[in-house]
């Protein structure tokens, strides 16, 4: 790689069939390559096994401690207000009417996990993010239609573009571009 | 506000421009005068709403708005005698007895039938707001009617006549006064010929004194009396049976055995509220000293009485004759063949004739005004042979002043109009126009009067007629005197100067005897100068003035004996047929039509046919079926060839072949709120036969009539909601009436250590009067709604008094029960409030904050009581009534929010700071609540519960004690006091 | 069984020669490329119709207050509260259909559960109205939701009215997420597609920047499956809650345990009902038939029959209930609900829920759309005047025999009801115009299913 022409983003593979891009997934990580992604039109569970494990379970938790917080905060809401901030005889019932106060803590739960999820779940993601290099790559608008891309990045220490070309070739990609920064 | 010099200024001009101003009528007259500049800086001034309303184009609510403007507008053109402006300024330091908050007491009367029912106005910051019953006065000891806690609408209705008019254009004071005092010389120069006086029942000694001297003044006078619902029969019965008239004032504290013949002594009897609160103390078995008394009652159409009586027998009105016939000959007060001549239900008057037999000097007779002359005779001659006169009842000099037949004497007075003989005809307010009889031609007589003057409160009928109409005061605006059903005096001082520049009776006979600036107040101090006779006048004026009565007024007993022969000018029974009978009788709201205009007394639901807005030709069940006629079909009626049309009520406990048709409604020319409501049973009602007339034909039109009544479902099953016991059941063993009942919760109560507010309403005494129904209205801003939302469903009485049949649809046994709000101390309302809009108080009340309701109506749903109204409308800002008479210590509601009954909670906080301040407890029986202040029976306690010594408490303590749905666990503190019945077992075995 | 069960197995999931190509294609093209149809411009005219009513009556109630309806006392809830629970229902089926099966792995719930949710939308919108209009005093809704202010007064908590608007409000919002969140990646794929500036930005927007990497897929699994997982009980719940408002009620014939179940019940059969209601004409006017296809028709309308029978015993056990209780109050509300002036509202919801769908036991009613549509349309009318029936004779008719009363309904009832019907008309009309109505990348999931097996 020489200064004059600016470095890629990285070197990105078509293929027909998921299949083929899973396989060759394995077989990149299996070779030591880390910086490597595949983009689908369609959840590949295949995929899973071969990512880190770590952010999934955190976003899993993210919601299970949602749900407690928001649950309890709701509750405790309630009580606070009905039984110490400022307590009224409403019917002869007592003040700490505690099952009368499930309902809206319930519900309350719901829309919390439901939002704590949906927030951990962009910044997961990290989205919303409106430009990314991959969106160079050629054909690429076909990731979201019927194409799946594997596209590994020149950041990867073992990037070999001639290597790659091969392994792509071998692993019946329809074409190999590059993917310009 | 614009500076008052400028405004008064301004004020001056408009009141010259008014006495110039000259129109059909004074609206349209008040319509161009407000688009005058000057004029409109006044009303920007006063009134802006007003002055908006003026400008812009008027909507059914502007026009409501312009109207309740218009009480105040009156008070601009008319109370100011003087000419020139005055100065406006407030208040530099508080009038003495004047302070903001606090409540001043002023006694005076208001009439029914002439009779005087002592009262007392409550007024805040010198305006007269709430009336109540003067317990020192012997006809009411504090209990008021439906119509006396009306009166006060009636004294700030802005519908009231505000203008003298002359042909029906606007005339100065002064010209009334030229008038007057002209015609008076001019009449005194042919010693009163052709002067005719046309006055209702009147029993004010110095209104009688006045015209004493005006005859003195007109030898050729001639006075004229014409009360629509007269008492002639009672007169003409007197005079039968002891060949003159008397009045009976009767005791019925003193009644073991009460035989009431269609009796009014509950309703509209003279006296009928002291008669109420006596009777009710003998019919409270738990409290009664002197036992329980027991109650018969025949009669052709349910009474207040009747409902309460222990044996009520249907009969029509010959039966009526020939029972009391049989009575009494069976009781040697009339000729013995009487008592075995043929009569319905004999063994049933048979054990009633033994009852009263056995109960000599202990029994008591009392029929109806509506009743015949010979019935009342043949009352008079039981009663003394029973030994009732001096015990249950005695005979004094009549009260009225002049006691004579009113038809005849209304007779007369069209007959000489009609001949010619009357040139000067002054009307004391009687609305003859309207209650005439049908067979007097009264307004053809009246185009032959040159001069008709009429003293009237409305712009009514007979005011169109007249020549002259001038507005009368309200009874609480000018000072007089009144008699009560046993003579007592009230002096009636004013309560308020008037409010439209209305005159009384004594200022125009004054003035037609020569005085240019007469004094009502200089008048009645004089007369009475002279005949109270005390050392120390001014002692005894204050302490009439004080108390409301004149001490030692009342009349004496008088000796009577019937004529030995009284019973010869009776006439022979017709034998009964199935021709239909028609029954005119009295409305206890409207009357004879004089309350048409309040809208207090249309709204108050009828006890029986619980209508508001409405009369109708109320039929027996039995009838209905015979005729095929059904509930609200319009039928048309036929009496000697008139014709009225008027929708049929199905009335059980009505006599068949009986149709009773209310007076009052109909009116033509009442004002905005009751022309036109309802069906003129005048038109059918001839001087011959004031009461009942026969030969009544019913037709069904074919088309129906939209009722609005108060209640849609009336018989009930078992008895859960109302419950009834015989006396000797509660006698033989009382606790085996006490209803068990499980007040197992899974919540602890709360403990109200304090003041625990709570109700006892005892259904033995309640009579179903709706006094307390008006007494709330009037204390609780309650706003009036109207017949299409009554008929809506969204009538607005925080206390309605329900109604229900027991038994036999044709004879049931009727039962009122006044439903409040029951002040849960489990209140559903409150748990389902999701704003904590209703909540519980330190006082276990149910309170209501308006300001903080959403209107979501889940806690009427949650009522199982369903006694919550909700503001479906802005019917405050709709009620037509002058925001000054508003009770300012009550909250008004706004649009979209729930209001009821909170135990008058203003009252009771009232009373609990005034006791702070003094450091005391509230004492028991400090504070009252509107309806059992009203209460005219004492049917309703309140208080404190937790004090076992409260009146409340003690009630409560009774094994006749039960709450109403006591299954729901909702623990009310307002309770009832079961009913308990008198039955005597000869007729309960037969 | 056997029968159905091998219909329901003949029939595909999707066309066979479909593929993620085509899929992808069809559906973008109906909003991207197809020229807006004739049909959808008069329908939105008369959905925008309807909801002018709505417009027009809400100021005329606005202005003049909820006495311009045909409520009462004792009749204080009137068609509002009808409505309200009508909607409410209508909106629990879509996210049902689409929560539930999602986590049994249902695979025709694909192709339809775009529409449910959709129209789950609007009919909470609709929903989330009626109670506002209700209100004595509309403007102050908001003193229902628990904020500090100066009075220090706060929401009754005891009230299941307002677990009703917390249960409202969660329930609105979680949708409009759960909804968005499918919708992502479809944007993704419509803002590829796109040909022109304005809607590649428009799509862009929507999309955030999906890019369909492994990571991003992983994630959005993760989170799709707990949503699913805490809507499908949070439906149950709004709908029970919606129950209790009447069963924790005192009057009589409210105030008994078998509202919830009953309600939720009502609410999954008028969401079935409603969702074949749409499904049918747009899948013909979309030419869906390939990818909604028979299977899809033939499961609904099971399990639709399946819950008309469930409602059919909880309507036999609301005849039961008040006898073996022997409650007079209860006894005598069940009798006026039959046989008073409202009475002809229990015989049609009768007629509707319970003889109505027994017609579905027939293959050939099921397979035949146009009776398919006009029964299921039979079912949701039937349903609210279940709804209106309930809600009004138990009032009408409670403990004190001198407060019955009736109700009689205004114009400015009807006013709120068909303009309701326009509002949510007018959404479903926009969503199918500009949004696609299956979603896409379920599709290409349930191809490569079915090429894998």
């Amino acid at each position: 790689m020489s200064d004059a022409e600016p470095r890629p983003y990285g070197l990105i593979g078509e293929f027909a069939a998921p299949e083929a891009a899973v396989a060759l997934a394995r077989r990149l990580r299996s070779d030591g390559f880390r910086r490597f992604e595949v983009y689908s039109p369609l959840p590949l569970e295949e995929m899973n096994e071969l990512l880190a494990s770590r952010p999934r379970r955190s976003l899993a938790l993210i919601m299970f401690a949602a749900a407690l917080g928001s649950g309890a905060l709701a509750f405790l809401m309630q009580y606070v207000i009905a039984v110490i901030a400022y307590p009224l005889n409403i019917g002869g019932r007592p003040f700490d009417s505690w099952p009368a106060f499930i309902p809206s803590a319930w519900e309350i739960c719901a829309l919390g996990t439901v939002y704590a999820g949906f927030v951990a779940f962009l910044a997961f993601c990290r989205l919303p993010q409106p430009y990314h290099p991959i969106f160079n790559a050629p054909r690429f608008e076909r990731a979201s239609q019927d194409r799946v891309f594997l596209c590994v990045e020149i950041a990867d220490p073992r990037f070999d573009e001639k290597r790659l070309r091969a392994l792509f070739r071998e692993h019946a990609s329809l074409s190999v571009a590059e993917v310009p920064l | 506000m614009t500076e008052p010099q400028h405004n008064s200024l301004d004020l001056g001009a408009v009141r010259r421009r008014l006495a110039r101003q000259s129109g059909p009528t004074y609206w349209r007259s008040l319509e161009e005068l407000a688009q005058t500049p000057a004029f409109l800086d006044v009303l920007k001034g006063e009134f802006p709403a007003f002055a908006a309303a003026a400008a812009t184009a008027l909507d059914r609510r502007r026009l409501l708005q312009l109207m309740a403007a218009s009480m105040a507008l009156g008070g601009l053109t008319g109370c100011q005698k003087e000419v020139d402006p005055r100065k406006l300024s407030p208040y530099v330091e508080q009038p003495p007895g004047i302070v903001p908050g606090r409540a001043r007491y002023y006694a005076t009367a208001t009439s029914l039938d002439g009779f005087g029912y002592g009262v007392l106005l409550r007024h805040e910051m010198g305006r007269p707001l709430k009336v109540e019953g003067n317990p020192d006065h012997p006809a009411s000891l504090g209990g008021t009617s439906a119509i006396g806690q009306a009166s006060i609408l009636g004294l700030y209705d802005p519908y009231r006549a505000q203008s003298l008019t002359q042909n029906g254009q606007l005339a100065g004071g002064e010209d009334l006064r030229t008038m007057l005092v002209e015609s008076g010389s001019a009449l005194a120069a042919r010693r009163g010929d052709g002067l005719r006086l046309l006055t209702g029942a009147l029993t004010s000694p110095s209104l009688a004194g006045q015209i004493g001297s005006l005859q003195k003044a007109f030898p050729q006078l001639r006075w004229h009396q014409w009360e629509a619902l007269n008492r002639d029969t009672e007169r003409d019965g007197a005079r039968l049976a002891f060949g003159r008239a008397v009045d009976i004032v009767c005791d019925f504290t003193r009644a073991e055995v009460v035989l009431g013949i269609e009796s009014d002594a509950l309703a509209t009897a003279p006296g009928h509220l002291r008669y109420a609160r006596d009777f009710a103390t003998r019919r409270r078995a738990d409290e009664a000293k002197a036992g329980m008394s027991r109650v018969y009652a025949i009669e052709s159409t349910p009474t207040l009485l009747g409902a309460k009586a222990d044996h009520r027998v249907i009969m029509t009105p010959v039966e009526i004759r020939a029972a009391l016939r049989f009575i009494a000959g069976a009781l040697h007060a009339g000729p013995p063949d009487w008592a075995k001549a043929q009569v319905p239900r004999a063994d049933h008057l048979a054990s009633l004739v033994a009852d009263l037999a056995t109960h000599r000097g202990r029994a008591l007779l009392h029929a109806g005004r509506e009743q015949p002359a010979e019935v009342h005779a043949l009352c008079h001659a039981i009663n003394h042979a029973l030994g009732a006169f001096g015990q249950t009842l005695r005979a004094i000099e009549p009260v009225a002043a002049m006691p004579t037949g009113n038809a005849a004497s209304l007779a007369a007075l069209v007959a000489d109009m009609q001949a010619g003989k009357v040139d000067t005809l002054l009307i004391l307010g009687v609305n003859a126009a309207y209650t005439a009889p049908a067979e007097l031609d009264w307004a053809g007589a009246l185009q032959q009067v040159p001069q008709s003057i009429y003293l009237g409160e409305y712009a009514d009928e007979t005011a169109a007629q007249c020549r002259w109409h001038i507005p009368a005061s309200h009874e609480y605006e000018r000072w007089s005197d009144i008699r009560a059903h046993d003579a007592t005096v009230t002096i009636q001082q004013p309560q308020v100067r008037p409010l439209y520049g209305g005159r009384s009776a004594h200022e125009i006979l004054a003035m037609l005897l020569g005085t240019t600036q007469p004094d009502d107040y200089a008048l009645l101090r004089s007369r009475w100068q002279g005949v109270s006779g005390a050392a120390n006048f001014e002692r005894f004026w204050i302490d009439s003035l004080r108390s409301g009565v004149v001490a030692n007024s009342a009349a004496p007993s008088i000796a009577v004996a019937p004529r030995a022969d009284y019973a010869d000018a009776f006439p022979p029974l017709a034998t009964g047929s199935s021709a239909l009978t028609l029954l005119f009788r009295p409305d206890i709201g409207l009357w004879d039509g004089r309350y048409a205009e309040n809208g207090w007394l249309q709204e108050m639901a009828r006890p029986f046919t619980r209508l508001t807005w409405d009369n109708a030709a109320a039929i027996a069940p039995a009838t209905a079926a015979r005729l095929g006629l059904a509930q609200s079909d319009m039928a048309r009626l036929t009496v000697e060839g008139r014709q009225l049309q008027a929708p049929v009520w199905i009335l059980p406990g009505q006599a068949e072949n009986c149709v009773t048709l209310h007076l009052g409604y109909g009116r033509r020319r009442a004002g905005p709120v009751g022309t036109d409501i309802g069906a003129n049973a005048y038109a059918l009602r001839s001087a011959g036969a004031p009461w009942s007339a026969g030969g009544l034909t019913l037709a069904k039109t074919g088309t129906g009539y939209a009722f609005a009544s108060e209640q849609h479902d009336a018989l009930i099953e078992g008895d859960d909601l109302v419950r009834e016991a015989t006396l000797a059941a509660y006698l033989h063993d009382p606790q085996s009436l006490k209803r068990k009942q499980d007040d197992a919760s899974l919540y602890p109560g709360y403990a109200y250590d304090g003041i625990a507010w709570a109700m006892s309403i005892n259904l033995n005494s309640c009579i179903g009067c709706q006094a307390c129904v008006v007494a709330c209205q009037a204390e609780n801003n309650i706003p009036v709604v109207g017949k299409k939302e009554v008929g809506r469903g969204r009538v607005m009485h925080w206390l309605r008094i329900d109604r229900y049949y027991k038994g036999d649809i044709d004879a049931p046994g009727i039962v009122f029960q006044p439903v409040p709000c029951m002040q849960c101390e489990n209140a559903p309302c409150e748990v389902v409030c999701p704003v904590q809009a209703t909540v519980h108080d330190a006082e276990g009340l149910n309170v209501m904050v308006y300001n903080r309701c959403v209107g979501t109506r889940f806690c009427s749903n949650n009522c199982p009581y369903k006694v919550r109204r909700f503001n479906f409308f802005d019917y405050t800002g709709d009620d037509a009534r002058p925001r000054e008479s508003w009770n300012p210590d009550v909250t008004v509601r706004a649009r979209g929010v729930m209001e009821k009954c909170t135990y008058c909670v203003q009252r009771t906080r009232k009373a609990m700071i005034e006791a702070d301040k003094e450091n005391r407890g509230v004492a028991d029986g400090e504070v009252q609540t509107a309806c059992q202040q009203a209460c005219p029976t004492q049917a309703i306690t309140f208080g404190n519960k937790s004090d076992p010594q409260s009146a409340v408490a003690r009630r409560k303590a009774s094994v006749l004690d039960y709450s109403l749905l006591d299954e729901l666990n909702t623990r009310p503190r307002t309770t009832y006091a079961m009913a308990i019945r008198n039955p005597n077992p000869k007729i309960e075995t037969s | 069984m056997v029968a159905t069960t091998e219909t329901a197995l003949s029939e595909p999931v999707i066309g066979a020669e479909q593929d993620y190509t085509s899929v992808s294609e069809h559906l973008s093209d109906l909003v991207l490329v197809q020229p807006t149809p004739l049909w959808w411009y008069a329908g939105m005219a008369g959905a925008t119709a309807l909801f002018l009513w709505l417009i027009v009556a809400a100021g005329y109630l606005f202005y003049y207050g909820v006495g311009v309806w045909g409520v009462n006392i004792p009749v204080a809830w009137g068609w509002a509260l009808a409505n309200y629970v009508w909607w409410i229902g209508i909106a629990s089926g879509g996210t049902f259909i689409s929560s539930l099966f999602y986590i049994v792995g249902a695979d025709w719930r694909n192709g339809v559960n775009r529409f449910a949710e959709s129209l789950t939308l609007f009919a909470a919108a609709a929903a989330g109205l009626m109670p506002i209009f209700h209100l004595g005093r509309q403007g102050l809704f908001y003193w229902l939701f628990p904020y500090p202010n100066v009075m220090h007064i706060w929401p009754q908590f005891r009230s299941p009215l307002l677990w009703d608007f917390f249960a409202l409000l969660a329930y609105i919002l979680t949708s409009i997420v759960f909804w968005y969140i499918g919708l992502i990646p479809d944007c993704a794929t419509l803002r590829d597609r796109a040909t022109t500036r304005g809607a590649q930005i428009f799509y862009g927007i929507l999309a955030l920047g999906w890019r369909g990497s492994a990571r991003h897929w992983r994630n959005y699994k993760v989170v799709y499956l707990v949503l699913a997982g805490f809507m499908a009980p949070m439906v149950v719940s709004v709908h029970s809650i919606v129950g209790l408002d009447f069963a924790a009620g005192l009057a009589a014939g409210w105030h008994s345990t078998q509202w919830p179940p009953y309600f939720f019940i009502g609410a999954l059969y008028s969401g079935w009902a409603s969702t074949l209601v749409l499904m049918i004409p747009i899948r013909r006017l979309y030419r869906l038939e390939r990818i909604v296809t028979e299977r899809h028709i033939e499961v609904i309308s099971k399990l639709m029959l399946a819950t008309g029978l469930l409602l059919t015993y909880c309507y036999a056990l609301e005849a039961f209930q008040p006898y073996y209780k022997g409650d007079a109050a209860e006894i005598g509300a069940f009798r006026f609900s039959l046989v008073g002036p409202q009475g002809s509202a229990y015989w049609i919801k009768t007629a509707c829920n319970v003889l109505l769908p027994q017609l579905l036991w027939f293959p050939a009613v099921r397979r035949h759309k146009p009776i398919l549509f006009l029964l299921a349309l039979g079912i949701v009318i039937g349903m609210w005047f279940e709804r209106f029936s309930f809600v009004v004779a138990s009032l009408a008719h409670d403990y004190i025999p001198s407060e019955f009363f009736t109700f009689h309904a205004t114009i400015w009832d009807e006013g709120i009801l068909y303009g309701s019907i326009g509002l949510v008309l007018a959404g479903f009309f926009l969503f199918i115009r500009f949004l696609p109505v299956v979603s896409i990348f379920e599709l290409r999931e349930v191809i490569r299913h079915k090429e894998r097996r």
